[in-house]
């Protein structure tokens, strides 16, 4: 998002071509503008007498529904990249098949299961949240990262390591930027899948955009779950479009190490 | 000088190379010749310990290789694989100047390189900029070879390098690799399975067979010895007589004085070129040139069919 870096964008793509911006402005205004839906949503919603959220700013409610995704993601792509180097290393090739199968497991596993388990040992709140989340993003990003690196061709590897570059060089400036690509399409599915499964977070006492969906939920109150999945939709489109920019950006910018 | 001393190597039982000793001496053009499978790959790959062999020894410059880190064993000896390997995120020139990097050499170091690398290669500056997939096969193995050249080794070892290229561009690199070779004192070890690259390059032959070594001499001792009957065969038994003129210059055979006939030849031409121009012009003899175009003497037919390779 810098300004400099702007330039180089713009005439690549043109300014009117950059949909993340004017999409998260339009995010931001709508968690500002929101209580200034009430008519909109007395007409949607007749006969409820409090068609609008207020415990929480859907601006504060944004931003940490926003937080959650962030550090359960960014802890997701630490483990997630961090295992898929290791199980494709000499030493951790045995445990590839293992990691592989727990991933997938963590996936399949509902993310309400999980807070059910992990709430009587963390409390209620974030925290319980936060690992489920993480548990949850870890297995797309494992298998981008075995993708990726998979797809490193054979004759490549062979020739970096036949001119004396050491284990350590092949994976820093061979491997993981020929794999870039792909662990960056599979943090982009992880962070979506995660956006969406945030909300739930609000059944463990955590705010987030959740909160108005499942207080909605259990009062019949049809227009907070709307106001709630409406931001949720807007933030996951936001993050995808931000992701389409930075692969869009890495690609064309991205030029050798030196 | 590189030695492989009592060298086994089993591939999951399989035996890949089995008690394998040979000597290649420093400054030789090596090639190892053998069918797919025979072991000649693994030969090679153990030289710079991309393979690690199960018995024996293996010395470069008189040094056990398992005395010498894997990584700075490598830095030393050039490397050039059959599909050229080039890093696909680098430029041409990022990449020839891939282990002068690792060397740590200076940018002033790296770029006067470079500029050599592009003389000695015949290589279009405007390629250095561009990446891999936007060079064709010959232009990419042609990078490959610079790079393998780029922090001057004194060993380059070539693993079928030119397999995969169009016959132009093989050709063109073969005489490329030779006159390097030619002009420099560094070892080269070269398999292939192309009897033709084989004698047209090497300066020493060795035949590999099954794991083993069958046969080591000059290009024309194998070929005019061949140890059984495999290396016969492989070396292609009918064509035997005309590869053997592919070896032997105009030179040997030239008898001095008048020169009469219609057409000239080099005297560092082969008799497979001189017989093969009489073919064309349907004559007996030629006259033969040295470089300045002076005339040294004549070659005849007669002398071609009756000689006696003295090797």
């Amino acid at each position: 998002m810098r300004f400099d870096r702007g330039s180089l964008t713009a005439t690549l793509t043109g300014l009117g071509c950059k949909p993340w911006l004017w999409l998260a402005l339009f995010l931001i205004a709508a968690t500002v503008l929101m209580p200034k839906a009430e008519p909109l949503m007395r007409w949607l919603f007749p006969g409820d007498p409090h068609p609008i959220y207020t415990r929480a700013s859907f601006f504060e409610l944004t931003l940490a529904h926003v937080e959650l995704v962030a550090i359960s993601s960014l802890a997701a792509a630490v483990i997630g990249i961090g295992l898929g180097i290791f199980v494709t290393r000499k030493s951790g090739r045995e445990f590839a098949a293992m990691v592989s199968a727990i991933a997938a497991i963590g996936q399949t596993f509902p993310p309400v299961a999980v807070l059910a388990l992990t709430i009587p040992m963390l409390g209620y709140g974030a925290a319980p949240a936060l690992v489920a989340l993480c548990l949850y993003a870890i297995f797309p990003v494992i298998e981008a990262t075995l993708t990726g690196l998979h797809a490193v061709p054979a004759t490549v590897r062979e020739a970096a390591m036949g001119m004396g570059f050491a284990p350590r060089d092949v994976l820093t400036r061979i491997e993981l930027p020929l794999a870039f690509p792909f662990i960056l399409a599979g943090l982009r599915n992880a962070v979506i899948i995660n956006i969406g499964t945030a909300a739930i977070a609000s059944a463990a006492g955590a705010l987030s955009l959740g909160s108005p969906i499942i207080e909605g939920l259990s009062a019949s109150n049809p227009a907070y779950v709307l106001e709630g999945a409406f931001l949720v939709a807007l933030l996951a489109i936001v993050a995808d479009r931000c992701f389409t920019w930075l692969e869009d950006f890495t690609r064309l910018g991205g030029g050798p190490p030196k | 000088m590189i030695e492989l001393r009592n060298v086994t190597k089993n591939f999951a039982a399989v035996p890949a190379v089995f008690d394998f000793s040979l000597k290649i001496e420093s400054g030789s053009f090596f090639v190892l010749v053998g069918p797919s499978g025979c072991g000649k790959s693994t030969v090679l790959r153990m030289i710079n310990a991309m393979i690690v062999p199960d018995k024996g020894q293996i010395e470069v410059h008189g040094q056990d290789i398992r005395a010498i880190e894997p990584e700075k064993l490598r830095r030393g000896i050039g490397y050039v694989i059959q599909s050229a390997g080039l890093f696909p995120h680098w430029t041409a020139a990022d990449n020839i100047l891939a282990v002068p990097r690792l060397l740590k050499w200076s940018a002033s170091q790296c770029a006067a390189r470079l500029d050599a690398l592009v003389a000695l290669l015949r290589i279009d500056p405007a390629l250095l900029s561009r990446y891999p997939r936007q060079l064709s096969g010959g232009q990419q193995q042609r990078i490959g070879v610079a790079r393998a050249l780029a922090a001057d080794p004194d060993i380059v070892l070539m693993d079928e390098p030119f397999a995969a290229l169009d016959p132009v561009s093989r050709v063109a690199l073969q005489d490329e690799i030779r006159a390097i070779h030619a002009r420099s004192a560094k070892t080269i070890v070269f398999v292939t399975h192309d009897m033709d690259e084989a004698l047209r390059l090497a300066t020493r032959l060795a035949v590999m067979n099954n794991g083993r070594l069958i046969q080591t001499g000059a290009p024309a001792a194998v070929l005019l010895a061949p140890a059984d009957d495999f290396v016969r065969g492989f070396l292609g038994g009918d064509d035997l007589q005309l590869r053997l003129l592919d070896l032997v210059p105009v030179r040997t055979l030239m008898k001095q004085g008048k020169a009469t006939a219609a057409a000239t030849i080099n005297v560092g031409a082969s008799l497979k070129e001189a017989l093969n121009l009489m073919l064309a012009r349907r004559c007996s003899s030629l006259c033969v040139e040295d470089e300045s175009g002076a005339r040294l003497g004549e070659i005849h037919l007669n002398d071609i069919i009756a000689r006696r390779d003295a090797i």
